[in-house]
């Protein structure tokens, strides 16, 4: 018999998910690129082996969905000033140097992994949108604290 | 007796065209949607009203100010490029989702015999009202961007949730109820946070 898949199982597996991985990661930004990363760039299917392994993948995928796009929707609706400070924390919680973050975030892009799947289109280009200017602040900001005059 | 007899006749015959007539009311009602499987999922995926902070967002002064702040010409320029693209994409937005909402909306209506007259023209004039707004919003944002317009923006988006949600209560009990679930399932994934 197929298992059913509840409303409560989803939400244990979502407390499971908060308390033993996201409130490891201090930023946003990292709390998001994280649930990105279990995502498969092919399927777009979430997985996550532990989750998995207390729950169903079933369940552990529509958890890892949700959370996602609650952290996505978190992010990209929030004050610029905010978002900018989120970006700060996590370029420099990353063990490397922050203008070589800057640099190929600004080239690469890494970040458009980051959007939902099903995240509405305009939402997910404000999150592009302040992303580039957040990036651009920060840098100025680096550039300044490098080189002071 | 036999001068009553065609008042009777006459007064059964009436009473079976009132029930007939109830009785196609109730089915055309009830199948008013039923003939557009796909409208319906087009109605709740693509007519959904979009997030309330976003157009708060879009077109609120905080980030503006914030941006000001910086003092960085170029920076300033890029931030007004973008604000007014995203303005002109939501307004878009709304708009298209509107005329979503009509069509289903027509297209249902042409095959339904118990219009209600006066909730179909509330209905036309919140959607010609929505068109009107939305081209004095996208006047506005392409002569000077996005700003202090939040309060029209918010107008605009209070009659487009009006139109949805005047559309959806023609929807037969059930198909309202599956599509009010599915639309609480989405909203809920969207705006708990």
């Amino acid at each position: 018999m197929p298992l059913r898949l509840t409303r409560m199982d989803v939400e244990a597996a979502r407390e499971d998910l908060k308390n033993r991985t996201l409130s490891h990661i201090g930023s946003r930004f990292g709390r998001l690129l994280c649930l990105a990363s279990t995502r498969d760039y092919s399927t777009g299917t979430y997985c996550h082996d532990g989750l998995a392994f207390r729950f169903s993948e079933e369940v552990a995928a529509r958890a890892l969905a949700e959370a996602h796009r609650e952290e996505f929707m978190g992010l990209a609706l929030r004050p610029l000033e905010d978002f900018v400070g989120e970006l700060e924390l996590y370029i420099h919680s990353v063990p490397a140097k922050p203008e070589e973050i800057i640099r190929v975030w600004q080239k690469l892009e890494p970040y458009r992994v980051a959007i939902p799947i099903d995240s509405d289109r305009i939402t997910a280009a404000l999150f592009l949108a302040n992303v580039k200017i957040a990036l651009a602040i920060v840098a100025m900001a680096e550039s300044r604290r490098n080189y002071p005059h | 007796m036999s001068a009553a007899l065609p008042f009777l006749v006459l007064g059964l015959l009436l009473i079976v065209l009132l029930i007939l007539s109830a009785v196609w009311r109730h089915r055309f009602t009830a199948t008013r949607y039923e003939s557009f499987q796909d409208d319906r999922f087009f109605a709740i995926r693509h007519a959904e009203p979009l997030p309330p902070a976003l157009a708060a967002r879009l077109f609120g002064p905080e980030d503006r100010e914030f941006i000001a702040k910086q003092g960085c010409a170029s920076l300033k320029r890029l931030f007004c490029r973008q604000r007014k693209e995203l303005g002109l994409c939501w307004l878009r937005s709304v708009r298209a989702n509107a005329d979503r909402l009509m069509r289903i909306h027509n297209r249902a209506a042409g095959k339904n015999f118990g219009l209600e007259p006066l909730l179909e023209l509330k209905i036309l004039a919140e959607y010609f009202a929505i068109h009107a707004i939305c081209q004095i919003l996208a006047l506005a944002i392409c002569v000077r961007g996005p700003n202090n317009l939040s309060r029209m923006v918010a107008y605009a988006g209070g009659l487009s949730d009006q139109l949805h949600e005047g559309i959806k209560q023609l929807l037969p009990a059930e198909l309202a109820a599956e599509n009010g679930s599915s639309q609480v399932y989405l909203k809920s994934g969207r705006t708990r946070s």
